[in-house]
């Protein structure tokens, strides 16, 4: 009786946060009574309710789930892509709450800038990321101007999050995964090798290149990130022709501590995209390595610092 | 079920002296801080003051501005002695570690011990005092409610607060020179830097003064300032 309870109150408050604005103490009153006067399973009666009056209800790209969507949301074209197969198109949508890539194998009128009210759309992963497919049921009108943000997210915020693409982050890096640094990738499968070998190809050719796997932190919570050959050659402040003539891929240990020495406690800015695969990782596109204290931490200070001097 | 490593709190060492450590049910040892919070795994930076080569590892010890903490390496780890041994005293460092007791006192099992860059150090004081202001914000508006179960938490909080403000007060000034220089690229009136900083009158017009005796702002017309070129 008791898990009962449990998983309704459970759903209960899912559904609140869901609804948001939209919910009144009738919906509740219908919940209780598809629950216990009709015996509807709690999952069943939940979906019911959803497809009942969530249809009017607006979304926001940071509230996206996988899955169809009849709901509106209303995006601006951030840009478009053509090419390759004739009638695909690709490219990412923008509102204020963030950024979502899309894909579309029907050919819709979109141009950058435009802005659109999309109905009936899909949302699948695409290599790990949450993407909005155009199917041939979905519908598009324009629409009033939609404004563009990308806010600067805590890393606690990004996990409850289900689209993370291209996210603004800050933090330190205070923990850095080997191997590291200086790498060889198999030249036909582009993985790393281990002891000299690929995991799949025994006897193929190999590669130089670098990469760095860390942790991120800023205080509420943590990620495992990835950075590509540049964005790492970036954040070290060093060519992979550098690193090679200091003599890095012969002396492992010498290039983890040299490696550590530089990286660890290191503030970066970063936009990066989270993919979900067997696990959560970070894959960096851009970074700043900061010459002068953030302004974002400024700004955080004084809210926090007046306040506790005014009391 | 997703694992999310811990986090890593960044806290004053006045703080971390005064915490209690627990076990939870799953063998893992966590840090019960004064302020309330919990955590397994800490970041201080501060000055190195001194390392001892015990019999198969390092002690160090980092005053972080407030106080001294003490923390032990592990000696598994020949690439975190290596880093240790090229370390000088008075250096600027960071570490992570995990918070455990060893007799009365709560010090840390080094994870990763690295040197910083002053700019660094400047980062990780102002998101320090951040987060201790906030737990410090959110047990006061439970206060009359922890009083009656612990009533030795006033004074505690007290203490933390002043020592915590201290420090708080030097780097303020230092931040709001930085924020004043900024805006002031464009003339702005007094009212306009006070509502933008959103700090009280009296230090922004101290700053402010000391900033136009030296002669890096001026003051074109009655009331608005602006930056020297």
């Amino acid at each position: 009786m008791r898990g009962i309870r449990e998983e309704f109150s459970k759903a209960l408050e899912e559904l609140k946060a869901e609804f948001g604005e939209l919910w009144s103490e009738e919906i509740e009153g219908e919940l209780v009574e598809l629950v216990k006067r009709y015996k509807v399973p709690i999952s069943e009666a939940s979906s019911v309710l959803r497809r009942k009056h969530l249809k009017e209800k607006k979304l926001r790209i940071s509230e996206l789930s996988l899955g169809f969507h009849e709901e509106p949301i209303r995006v601006r074209v951030l840009n478009v892509k053509r090419g390759g197969n004739k009638k695909r198109v690709s490219g990412i949508f923008g509102d204020e709450s963030g950024l979502i890539p899309f894909i579309s194998h029907i050919e819709y009128q979109l141009e950058e800038g435009k802005c659109f009210e999309l109905r009936n759309f899909l949302v699948r992963r695409w290599k790990g990321i949450p993407t909005i497919e155009l199917v041939k049921d979905s519908s598009l009108q324009l629409s009033s101007p939609v404004e563009i943000r990308n806010p600067l997210l805590k890393i606690s915020e990004l996990l409850k999050r289900n689209v993370n693409f291209r996210v603004r982050l800050i933090g330190c890096i205070l923990s850095l995964k080997m191997p590291s640094g200086i790498v060889r990738r198999c030249s036909l499968c582009g993985r790393i090798l281990r002891n000299g070998r690929c995991k799949e190809h025994e006897n193929s050719k190999s590669y130089l290149d670098m990469r760095l796997k860390f942790i991120l932190d800023d205080g509420s919570s943590s990620i495992l990130a990835i950075a590509s050959r540049k964005i790492s050659e970036e954040i070290l402040g060093m060519s992979l022709e550098e690193c090679i003539s200091e003599g890095w891929e012969k002396r492992r240990e010498k290039a983890e501590i040299e490696l550590k020495k530089r990286l660890l406690g290191k503030f970066i800015s970063i936009e990066a995209s989270l993919i979900r695969a067997s696990e959560e990782i970070l894959k960096i596109e851009r970074v700043e390595v900061p010459s002068d204290i953030p302004s974002i931490l400024i700004e955080r200070f004084f809210e926090v610092y007046t306040h506790a001097d005014n009391s | 079920m997703r694992i999310i490593r811990e986090p890593a709190m960044r806290i004053f060492s006045v703080e971390l002296k005064l915490s209690e450590i627990f076990e939870r049910g799953d063998n893992s040892f966590y840090l019960l801080t004064p302020l309330g919070s919990a955590c397994n795994r800490v970041y201080i930076t501060g000055v190195l003051a001194e390392k001892k080569r015990m019999k198969e590892h390092w002690k160090l010890e980092i005053d972080d501005g407030l106080g001294i903490v003490e923390c032990l390496s592990t000696k598994y780890s020949s690439i975190q002695n290596r880093i240790i041994e090229g370390l000088k005293t008075t250096e600027l460092i960071g570490v992570v570690g995990k918070p455990r007791k060893f007799g009365e006192d709560v010090k840390l099992r080094l994870e990763e011990v690295f040197s910083i860059r002053e700019l660094d150090r400047k980062i990780w004081v102002i998101e320090a005092i951040c987060s201790a202001e906030n737990r410090l914000r959110a047990i006061e508006s439970r206060r009359e409610l922890l009083e009656s179960h612990y009533p030795d938490l006033k004074k505690r909080i007290e203490e933390l607060k002043a020592s915590i403000g201290e420090l708080a007060s030097i780097i303020s000034s230092e931040l709001l020179y930085l924020a004043i220089k900024k805006l002031l690229e464009e003339e702005r009136s007094h009212r306009e830097l006070l509502t933008e900083l959103n700090v009280p009158e009296n230090i922004l017009n101290e700053v402010i003064e000391e900033l136009l005796l030296k002669g890096e702002i001026y003051e074109p017309r009655a009331g608005i300032y602006k930056r020297v070129a």
